[in-house]
């Protein structure tokens, strides 16, 4: 085997937009259903 | 006011985790960094102020070339100089970002020179590697004398076919290996260098 010279840093930024995604669609959907109008 | 909804603290969570997971390679690049450079900067200015091989006096350095030297590495065109120990295994390389490949041949003797380097972490020494084009220099300095490869290739392979460091009979070549593509450790990048000249290390009184 060649020696091992490197990491795979790639897979973070991918897994975190993911993570980042579906982070801002929850918060989007706890705005749009909060309910609006007078108490 | 009341409490905030279970949703929204699990949104809050996702989003701090999702920017904290896309800037870790960031964090993380620059930590192994910083850890290198102190062992790679205190290597390079002791083995400057030992003299090489046959020039200097010192008794102690005499009985230290009883064991293997390290050698120094510079690639003018990246403006890269580094000191490489012997030996490339995952701590050494962690410790100084090069190593050499304890299997393949010392500069001075018949062979190919093995120097393996991380890409994107622990000081990132080969980043570059791939700009290398055929008629760039390696240099290595090693036992007092100046080894001076010219680039003949660049080849992209497997982490398994360690095969292409044997060298052909007779030949003296060194190879730099590093992961390829950026940021990923699926291939090996090596750049072969074929053995122009050697001369002696002039040293500055």
């Amino acid at each position: 085997m060649l020696p091992f010279t490197g990491e795979t840093l790639w897979i973070w930024p991918a897994v975190g937009l993911i993570v980042l995604g579906a982070g801002v669609v929850l918060r989007w959907l706890v705005v749009a259903n909060k309910p609006t109008g007078r108490p | 006011m009341g409490r905030p909804s279970p949703i929204r603290t699990l949104s809050t969570i996702f989003i701090a985790a999702g920017i904290g997971l896309t800037l870790f390679p960031l964090v993380w690049m620059a930590y192994t960094s910083l850890r290198v450079g102190p062992a790679q900067a205190d290597a390079l200015a002791d083995w400057e102020r030992h003299p090489p091989e046959g020039t200097g006096s010192d008794a102690r350095f005499r009985s230290d070339l009883a064991a293997l030297q390290p050698l120094v590495l510079t690639i003018p065109r990246l403006r890269l100089t580094r000191y490489v120990p012997e030996g490339a295994t995952v701590p050494q390389l962690r410790r100084y970002g090069v190593g050499r490949i304890s299997w393949t041949a010392l500069p001075d003797r018949p062979g190919l020179l093995g120097i393996a380097g991380h890409r994107t972490t622990y000081g990132a020494p080969f980043f570059w590697l791939g700009k290398l084009q055929p008629g760039d220099h390696i240099v290595v300095t090693y036992r007092g004398r100046r080894f001076d490869y010219g680039v003949t290739e660049r080849r992209v392979v497997r982490p398994g076919e360690a095969d292409v460091l044997q060298a052909g009979p007779g030949d003296r070549t060194i190879a730099l290996v590093t992961c390829t593509p950026v940021y990923s450790a699926r291939n090996r990048l090596v750049v072969f260098g074929k053995l122009q000249s050697v001369s002696p290390l002039t040293l500055v009184p």
